[in-house]
C-alpha cells in the first residue's frame, strides 16, 4: 500500500494514533498467536488506566465533569465505574452481584456453539458502569473509543 | 470450539450530574470558539462569497474537531429534503451507530450584509422564495426534527451591534404586516441580548420561535454565532 515517506504527514489525531498502535501492538500478535496472545490474558491495572484515560479524553470533550472511579473485579468480569460531577457512593458494587452479572453478560442458551458476550452499560443517578469480561481485548484503548461512542448514543437518547 | 459474538446493552438512565442537551450546546460552543481561529488562519484563502466561505469553515471545523472535539464530525451541504441542503451539519460519530446518519445540530450560514439589495433581509426571510435563514428553520424546511439549531453570520460590513439592531427592526416590521413567506412574525421572534467579544471580534445571541409547517418539534431555538470578517479599523498612532 502507498504510504508517505515522512510519517508526520499522516497527521494522526490522538485517537487515530491509539487505533494504529492497538493494531500494531495487539492485532498483529493475535494474528500470529490467536488465543495465546496477550489480548486473551487478564487486563492489568495499567490497562484500565489507559482505557479510562481514552474514554474520558473522548467523551469528556462533551461532558467535561466526567471522571473514573477505581474498577471492581467480580469473578471474571470487571465493572468500571464512571461518574459525572460529585463522587458517588459505590459501596453497593461490593454486594452479591456476581451471579446476576454472569447471566447478563454471557448468553449461552441460544446455541451450544455460539456464546454471546454482552457489554453492559448501566446508568443510575450520575453513575455509568461499564461491565465486561476481564480479558485485555475488552479494555484496550480502541474499545474505549467504541464504548465512548456507544455511550454518547445512549446519553443522546436520554436527552443529554 | 465455540464462536463468540459481541452485543451491547444498556439499562437505566442518568438523572443527575449533567445538563440536558449537553452535546448540542457543547457543539455550539465549540463552533463559536473556532470562528475567530478560522478567520485568522494565515493559510485561509481570502474569500467573500458564501459558497466559498461555507466549505472553508466546515473543513476547518472538522479538522479542529478531530483533536479537540473528537466525538463530533462536521459535514457540508447535507440534503434536507427536496433540493435543499443545509450549509454545515454536525453529527456524533465514530462507529456504526444510527447517529452516524443523524445530525445533532445544523448550521445555516449568511453574509451580513446580503450580497444584493433584493436579498437584503435574507438572514430573516426570503419572502416567497423561502430562502431566509430564520424563515427556513421556522417552516421546517431545514432541520425539521431538531429543536436547537445554529446560524452563522459572516459580518462583512458594519458591526455585530449594527446587524443585531437591524435584524430586530426587520422582525418588528414583519410583525406589523401580512407576509407571503409562510411565517407569522411577532416581537417574540426577535434576537435576544447580543454578547460581543471585542477581543476575538465575535458575537452571539439566541432567539426562540414557534414553528409552522411540518416539523417534529413546535419549539425552535436558534443560536446566532457571528464573526466579524473585515479587518479591524487601524488605530491612530500617538505621537
Amino acid at each position: 500500500m502507498p504510504y508517505p515517506e515522512d510519517l508526520s504527514d499522516l497527521s494522526l489525531s490522538f485517537w487515530e494514533r491509539a487505533l494504529s498502535e492497538d493494531v500494531c501492538n495487539y492485532m498483529t500478535e493475535f494474528v500470529r498467536l490467536g488465543q495465546n496472545s496477550s489480548l486473551w490474558k487478564k487486563a492489568q491495572t495499567r490497562d484500565f488506566e489507559n482505557y479510562c484515560g481514552m474514554f474520558i479524553r473522548m467523551l469528556g470533550t462533551v461532558y467535561d465533569n466526567l471522571k473514573a472511579s477505581g474498577h471492581v473485579s467480580i469473578s471474571g468480569f470487571v465493572c468500571q465505574p464512571f461518574y459525572f460531577g460529585e463522587h458517588p457512593d459505590l459501596s453497593w458494587l461490593e454486594g452479591e452481584l456476581q451471579e446476576g452479572l454472569r447471566t447478563l453478560i454471557y448468553d449461552e442458551k441460544a446455541s451450544g456453539n455460539l456464546r454471546t458476550i454482552r457489554v453492559l452499560r448501566y446508568y443510575s443517578d450520575n453513575v455509568l458502569l461499564i461491565i465486561k469480561p476481564n480479558q485485555l481485548r475488552y479494555w484496550i484503548r480502541s474499545t474505549a473509543i467504541r464504548d465512548a461512542d456507544e455511550t454518547l448514543v445512549n446519553l443522546r437518547e436520554q436527552g443529554y | 470450539m465455540s464462536l463468540e459474538s459481541r452485543e451491547q446493552e444498556s439499562f437505566g438512565t442518568i438523572t443527575s450530574g449533567i445538563d440536558k442537551g449537553g452535546l448540542v450546546l457543547k457543539t455550539i460552543d465549540f463552533v463559536h470558539r473556532q470562528l475567530p481561529k478560522w478567520r485568522d488562519d494565515p493559510d485561509r484563502p481570502d474569500e467573500r462569497s458564501e459558497p466559498m466561505l461555507n466549505p472553508q469553515l466546515c473543513s476547518f471545523l472538522d479538522r479542529r474537531a478531530r483533536d479537540d472535539f473528537p466525538m463530533v464530525q462536521f459535514s457540508h451541504e447535507e440534503p434536507q429534503g427536496g433540493h435543499r441542503t443545509i450549509d454545515i451539519s454536525a453529527r456524533a460519530i465514530k462507529s456504526m451507530t444510527y447517529s452516524a446518519y443523524e445530525a445533532c445540530i445544523v448550521l445555516e450560514c449568511k453574509r451580513l450584509p446580503s450580497p444584493s439589495a433584493d436579498r437584503e433581509k435574507e438572514y430573516v426571510t426570503g419572502g416567497k422564495k423561502k430562502s431566509g435563514g430564520i424563515q427556513r428553520f421556522r417552516l421546517g424546511l431545514h432541520a425539521a426534527s431538531l429543536q436547537v439549531v445554529g446560524m452563522i453570520g459572516y459580518v462583512q460590513k458594519e458591526s455585530a451591534q449594527h446587524w443585531h439592531g437591524k435584524i430586530n427592526r426587520w422582525i418588528s416590521q414583519l410583525s406589523k404586516t401580512t407576509t407571503d413567506d409562510g411565517c407569522t412574525w411577532s416581537d417574540r421572534d426577535k434576537l435576544g441580548i447580543l454578547e460581543v467579544d471585542t477581543l476575538r471580534r465575535t458575537a452571539n445571541s439566541r432567539s426562540d420561535h414557534i414553528r409552522t409547517g411540518k416539523s417534529a418539534t413546535s419549539d425552535l431555538t436558534i443560536h446566532h454565532l457571528w464573526v466579524v470578517m473585515h479587518p479591524p479599523p487601524r488605530r491612530r498612532s500617538q505621537k
